[in-house]
């Protein structure tokens, strides 16, 4: 269970964004949504504790995240980066394995993980010898190996065809991890996310079921497109029938 | 998983035979070559082969024991900064130390100081050193690998202007003690020579080695290893650190031996890989093998002359680093 209490981030490009709060039950997924440089990223880097807050806090049950060490807070949330920037001839069991502490590498929980992200045929090799889409199960694998409930993912889905974005995506479904990712896919969000979190000018404009929040009125403020919702049984879908001027 | 992974420590047990090997050879081989009798003679330092012995213990061993330290130890120290900026193309001069402490000691010829040359280049390498961390220093992140490479390419940069400047204002004769110097020289090897390295050198590679783990994170990003829990402003300082000693040290008993900080590790990544586990023991072994066996070259190629370590070394491990990209090349488009 995860509640983010006030939380006021004040950093990196994210100027002020207003002090903001809300819960997450476990195992549920939060969608973040916003334009290019609104600040998703710094959001998720300041509840990562990469960057100072102002004031608030994350608690994870009854514990505070941000008020504990880096390294405590390692057993609580893993993250997951845009840009991965692994480099040195590492393979894929070597970048994988480095999530644990070096005398913990439980073999029999690698190969298992490994399997489960269909990355057993890979284990030898090299990173800079992969695909995008390879790449980028193996940056997730490492997230996974840290054995956390919580999950912290920046734009997971970045750079992959529909195959891979779906395959990823439901690698993470099978975990009962508790996730919260950015997203530039509205309707991918939309499908796998419990909850949706949409960034508007520095303030989160909105918290709630996809249903909530993806409305014609918040496309139009959050990304200035002109857009058709339909909510079926598959869910809500968003389809763009123009633009607005910037 | 490679042969010469799987193989790991059958291979550095070959290279510590070959290491054997050479010892012997290298104490053999000289002006004054030694037959296996007088070898043995002069190992044991019986008195029928007293000339044997003064040649062995007080010329050709420590030389070679020296030849093994900074082989080795300038190999993990490239291989640690390789490490510590992300980039293989790294040499563990790069954080300023070698034109550091050939300005100092270059400085000391030219101007006929009394201070011992040794000292001077500790105090040279040391300064550099201090004065690039400064610069790629930013308050509360962690020093970043690219304003470290900046930042010791632009002071070595100032260091190696102003060596040539001072061997311009030298003599002839500081000339050629200043370009055996520049070049990497084992002449003159004395014990007291082998001493810090020999008590340095074990003591960072088994804390590298215990700590493998941690210098396999650096290899991840800033931000991914932050947030797994390593402290990246401490770490960077102390393997920093490390290559200092490491290289500080070789550079003041050897002068600045070339390549050998680049090549070999490089070499041993193509072999094993680039994680640490492997990496650092297999460094620190070929590096003491390359470096005596160059010597050996070194005394052998245009005896009585004498040529600079830089020289064989570079054309012996080029070539061999080229090959080995090559066929590096063509496994990946398999």
């Amino acid at each position: 269970m995860l509640h983010i209490d006030s939380l006021h981030i004040a950093a990196n490009g994210l100027e002020n964004l207003a002090p903001f709060q809300f819960s997450v039950n476990s195992g549920e997924w939060v969608g973040i949504l916003g334009r290019n440089g609104c600040g998703k990223t710094t959001l998720l880097k300041s509840m990562a504790g990469l960057l100072p807050v102002k004031s608030g806090d994350l608690y994870w049950r009854t514990d505070s995240l941000l008020g504990m060490k880096q390294k405590l807070r390692a057993n609580y949330l893993a993250l997951m980066m845009q840009h991965n920037g692994v480099c040195g001839g590492l393979n894929v069991s070597d970048v994988v394995s480095l999530a644990a502490c070096s005398s913990c590498v439980d073999q029999a929980r690698l190969a298992q993980l490994l399997a489960d992200c269909s990355l057993t045929h890979l284990k030898d090799r090299q990173l800079e010898h992969l695909s995008g889409g390879q790449l980028q199960r193996v940056m997730l694998a490492q997230t996974l190996f840290q054995n956390t409930e919580l999950l912290l993912l920046d734009e997971p889905t970045n750079h992959l065809d529909i195959f891979h974005q779906h395959q990823l995506l439901s690698i993470i479904k099978q975990r009962a991890n508790t996730v919260i990712a950015t997203f530039h896919d509205i309707n991918l969000a939309a499908q796998y996310c419990d909850k949706l979190l949409l960034l508007v000018d520095d303030k989160v404009a909105s918290f709630g079921a996809p249903t909530e929040v993806l409305t014609q009125e918040n496309m139009r403020l959050a990304y200035k497109v002109d857009a058709q919702i339909q909510t079926g049984v598959n869910g809500v879908n968003v389809t763009v029938v123009g633009v607005f001027d910037e | 998983m490679s042969l010469f992974k799987r193989y790991l420590w059958l291979l550095i047990l070959v290279l510590m035979c070959l290491l054997l090997i050479l010892f012997i050879t290298g104490v053999s081989y000289g002006a004054l070559s030694l037959s296996i009798s007088e070898l043995i003679g002069g190992l044991t330092q019986s008195e029928d082969h007293k000339l044997a012995s003064a040649i062995i213990y007080d010329m050709r061993l420590p030389r070679a024991i020296l030849a093994a330290l900074v082989g080795s130890a300038l190999s993990v120290a490239g291989l640690l900064t390789q490490t510590l900026v992300r980039n293989p193309l790294a040499d563990p001069y790069l954080l300023g130390i070698a034109n550091g402490a050939s300005l100092f000691a270059v400085s000391g010829i030219t101007l006929g100081l009394f201070i011992p040359q040794w000292l001077l280049a500790v105090l040279g390498a040391t300064s550099a050193f201090i004065l690039v961390m400064m610069c790629a220093n930013r308050k509360g992140v962690p020093v970043s690998p690219m304003a470290l490479v900046l930042c010791g390419v632009t002071i070595s940069s100032i260091g190696a202007s102003l060596t040539t400047l001072m061997m311009i204002l030298g003599d002839e004769q500081a000339l050629s003690q200043i370009l055996r110097w520049l070049m990497g020289s084992l002449v003159g090897t004395t014990w007291e020579h082998t001493i810090p390295l020999s008590i340095a050198l074990p003591i960072i590679v088994y804390l590298a080695y215990r700590n493998r783990h941690y210098l396999d994170l650096m290899l991840l990003g800033d931000e991914k290893s932050q947030s797994i829990g390593v402290n990246l402003t401490l770490l960077r300082w102390q393997v920093a650190f490390g290559v200092l000693l490491l290289t500080g040290m070789s550079v003041a008993s050897a002068g600045v031996v070339g390549f050998i900080g680049l090549l070999v590790p490089h070499i041993c990544r193509l072999l094993v890989g680039g994680s640490h586990k492997h990496l650092i023991p297999i460094t620190a072994t070929l590096g003491a093998v390359t470096c005596v066996f160059v010597d050996i070259i070194c005394r052998w190629l245009l005896a009585p002359n004498e040529l600079p370590l830089s020289v064989p070394l570079a054309l012996i491990t080029a070539p061999l680093l080229l090959s080995l990209i090559r066929r590096q090349t063509h496994a990946a488009y398999r």
